[in-house]
């Protein structure tokens, strides 16, 4: 459990975080998103305890940020949007520092470190050497580094950034499979569109305030008033759009080709059902019947002004 | 319970080091080590040859030589070995540990390290260990070499012990200086560089406060103008061999006390600074860094205390002069005063203005505790005086005096704090104003044709008066002028305000 309550960092000049509260349960994704500067580094860095808070705190499973960093710090991993890799050092001794630095018994460290290989797919690199592995090994060696000590809060600080498509499409599957272990995530990115995949909660950080917070639906719903559904139909599209037209729930419905229609809706999900439901007794050639997918993008673009510190 | 946590720390620290054993293990891939060894062992060899060359040279078939001359240059040779050694350690030491922590910086591992439970402490006690193993091994490789020494008769056993008992602790004070350097630069370049003049800083201020100032006075009226060896085994090349400096001397195992205690007392002063400057989360480390300045100067002080009082017959004991040598010792504070004094907006939150003057922030490094830290420094080196014999009033005004000017010091660190924003900025106006007011009366006096010492702007003027009126006068009169800075401008326990928030 992770619980964020009105923290603050000021710099010379300026307050680089502004209050930041939210909480966190086991299993949350939560995409953190903010322009560069927004202070979305700042904050991971005090939760990774980097960072002392000039005044709020945090605590994780029940241990506070500033007075008992040490306790946190054997709860969190952190990947830094830079991850520094020693040279002259194996995959397997890599991991074995941080296991020990994490003082994992000696007799635990090969079943730890086999784990955390198998996990990150990294077992055939076992014995390569930190340097010679691909931009996308060593993100997933870093992440290993990060589950050793079996944490329950993983800190990932711009992970995507750099990895071709591959890379990302494995990175993406790793961070779901630790949201169903149960472990909490705070993923910083620029990327939306992937942060939408795998987020199932997103903050929204300008100038230090945070401007949103919540499960992306929600948001998506405070920002667009209404769904939207894209209907297609094999033919027939006047009479589709004659059906619903002044059905409970539509606001509008927009022909948008010979076979296409928009319809701007506002009801639950039972409503939209019940559209599905008519259309089809009535015996109009429906192909699909599609509500718009969440786009971080408008939310994001919608919710901030661009204004940086 | 709290004893077993205790010993366990320890133990992961010193002896289960994973820091340590990463640096260690990478240290020794590849072929860098063997290629150094090489190259040190070849510079060892080149000196023993070309001095055993040299001894031998004036001897040639036939002729005859003297025991005692032959035990002269054998003498020679051990001395021209230990030379190599020094200069080889002064040059491989610092420059082993300057990079430590800089590289960790380039490389942006640090925050890797510091986001798992490892405190500095940990961190710079694995960086000592693999680096000082690396200084040992290069010192059991020379074994050899000053070995021959002993066995064709140029040393003693307990002169090659006292050696390397004194080359392995200044190798370890250097390499704390390059750790400590390397905790502060931004660049290895820098750093090694850096280190190298603090060791020559080293060097320079150990002389200048303990050689100069004070002892060849003392020890001439015993008839020599020796060094204390303690001193000597510091310094290195404070002149002498360590410790034991003539064949067939008495071991001085006093000496050897001090000289281990000053030297592992420097040292962890110096871990403890590198510990303080390298996270900003350093509560305990700048308290272990306070307490451990304490524990320095009180040494110092005993040290100081021995180093006046001479040998044996060596003349009375002057606490004048044992006050020439305290103020000379906290002169050295200067360097520190802007960070123990100054506060600002650019720094973390230790660094913020949290009140005048609060004893119970003495040694957690806030700005209220000081004051009240540097009066307890200037105290402990002053204390002494009322111990010594023949207790004089001029000595004690003189004591006065010392705390007036450092609460004068400290004041002007406190109006720079409130005038000025940053905290850099504030730091180097307050420096640069102590290090002019104690050069520039004396240089200006000195060019309109002045005697400095009397010169009655100088704040060198007591030291050199010997009056009780003169020191009392301007002691009090400093203390005022300093509490009036301190309070004119930041008000006694006030806070600054928040910085403002941009808004564009």
């Amino acid at each position: 459990m992770l619980e964020v309550k009105d923290l603050h960092k000021d710099y010379a000049g300026f307050q680089a975080v502004n209050g930041i509260s939210f909480s966190l349960k086991p299993g949350d994704i939560l995409g953190f998103i903010g322009a560069n500067g927004a202070g979305k580094t700042t904050t991971i860095r005090m939760l990774a305890t980097l960072l002392e808070p000039s005044s709020g705190t945090a605590t994780i499973d029940g241990f506070d940020i500033v007075k008992q960093p040490m306790d946190v710090r054997q709860r969190i991993g952190y990947m830094p949007d830079f991850f520094g890799l020693y040279d002259d050092v194996k995959v397997w001794e890599y991991l074995d520092f941080f296991a020990t630095i994490h003082q994992i018994p000696s007799r635990e460290r090969p079943a730890v470190i086999k784990q955390a290989l198998e996990l990150t797919d990294l077992t055939g690199k076992r014995n390569a050497y930190v340097q010679t592995l691909s931009r996308g090994m060593q993100q997933r060696l870093c992440l290993a580094k990060c589950l050793v000590h079996d944490p329950s809060l993983l800190l990932l600080d711009e992970p995507a950034s750099g990895l071709d498509p591959r890379a990302r499409a494995e990175l993406k599957e790793l961070i779901l499979e630790l949201g169903r272990m149960g472990k909490i995530l705070i993923i910083s990115s620029h990327i939306l569109p992937e942060l939408s995949d795998f987020c199932n909660t997103v903050a929204i950080i300008e100038r230090g305030n945070m401007v949103a917070f919540g499960p992306v639906s929600s948001l998506l719903q405070q920002v667009r008033q209404s769904r939207e559904i894209h209907v297609r139909v094999l033919d027939r599209v006047a009479a589709t759009h004659a059906a619903l037209d002044g059905f409970p729930g539509v606001i509008e419905a927009t022909v948008q080709s010979e076979t296409e229609l928009r319809i701007s809706f506002d009801g639950d999900d039972h409503a939209q059902a019940n559209v599905l439901k008519t259309l089809i007794e009535k015996g109009l050639p429906v192909i699909s019947f599609q509500e718009a997918e969440a786009d971080l993008q408008d939310v994001f673009l919608q919710l901030t002004t661009g204004a940086v510190n | 319970m709290a004893v077993m946590d205790w010993l366990q720390e320890q133990s992961r620290c010193y002896f289960n080091n994973a820091q340590a054993k990463r640096d260690f293990r990478t240290q020794l891939r590849g072929n860098r080590a063997i290629w150094l060894w090489s190259l040190y062992l070849s510079l060892l060899t080149i000196a023993a040859t070309s001095s055993y060359g040299q001894i031998t040279s004036g001897y040639g078939y036939g002729r005859s030589m003297e025991v005692y001359d032959m035990q002269q240059a054998l003498r020679g040779l051990y001395s021209m070995m230990l030379s190599t050694l020094t200069v080889l350690m002064t040059l491989i030491a610092p420059a082993l540990t300057a990079s430590a922590i800089t590289t960790e910086r380039q490389r942006r591992s640090l925050d890797l390290v510091f986001s798992a439970p490892v405190t500095p402490k940990y961190l710079l006690v694995g960086k000592m260990l693999s680096t000082y193993r690396y200084v040992w091994m290069l010192l059991v490789l020379s074994l050899p070499y000053t070995a021959l020494a002993v066995v064709l008769g140029g040393a003693t056993a307990w002169d090659v012990f006292t050696t390397y008992v004194s080359l392995s602790l200044v190798g370890l004070i250097y390499s704390a200086i390059g750790l400590l350097i390397s905790t502060i630069a931004i660049r290895t370049g820098h750093a090694i560089f850096y280190s190298y003049l603090g060791v020559a800083a080293y060097l320079a201020v150990l002389t200048a406060a303990l050689s100069i100032l004070v002892f060849p006075t003392l020890y001439v009226a015993s008839g020599t103008s020796r060094n204390p060896e303690w001193m000597n085994a510091l310094l290195l090349f404070g002149g002498g061999l360590p410790i034991s400096s003539e064949l067939g001397e008495t071991p001085n195992l006093l000496s050897l006390v001090i000289f281990v205690a000053l030297a592992l007392s420097l040292v962890k002063l110096l871990m403890a600074g590198a510990g303080s400057a390298l996270t900003a989360r350093a509560g305990k480390e700048t308290a272990a860094l306070r307490v451990q300045s304490i524990i320095l100067i009180l040494l110092t002080s005993i040290a100081g205390y021995l180093g006046t009082s001479g040998p044996t017959g060596s003349g009375s004991v002057t606490p004048f002069k044992y006050l020439e040598l305290a103020f000379s010792i906290l002169l050295a504070l200067i360097a520190f005063l802007p960070t123990l004094t100054c506060f600002g907006t650019d720094g973390p939150n230790r660094s913020r203005n949290d009140g005048i003057f609060r004893i119970k922030t003495m040694f957690t490094g806030t700005p209220a505790g000081g004051l009240p830290f540097i009066l307890l420094c200037v105290g402990i080196m002053v204390a002494p005086v009322l111990w010594i014999d023949n207790r004089d009033e001029a000595a004690l005004a003189l004591g006065f005096y010392v705390f007036g000017l450092w609460t004068f010091f400290w004041g002007i660190g406190r109006f720079y704090s409130g005038i000025l924003k940053g905290l850099s900025a504030t730091k180097a106006a307050h420096f640069v104003t102590m290090a002019a007011l104690l050069v520039l009366p004396d240089t200006v006096a000195f060019s309109f044709g002045t005697n400095p010492p009397e010169n009655a702007l100088s704040l060198w003027h007591p030291l050199f008066a010997n009056s009780f009126e003169v020191s009392l006068s301007y002691g009090v009169v400093l203390a005022l002028i300093g509490l009036f800075l301190a309070l004119v401008q930041t008000g006694p326990g006030t806070s600054k305000a928040a910085p403002p928030v941009l808004t564009s």
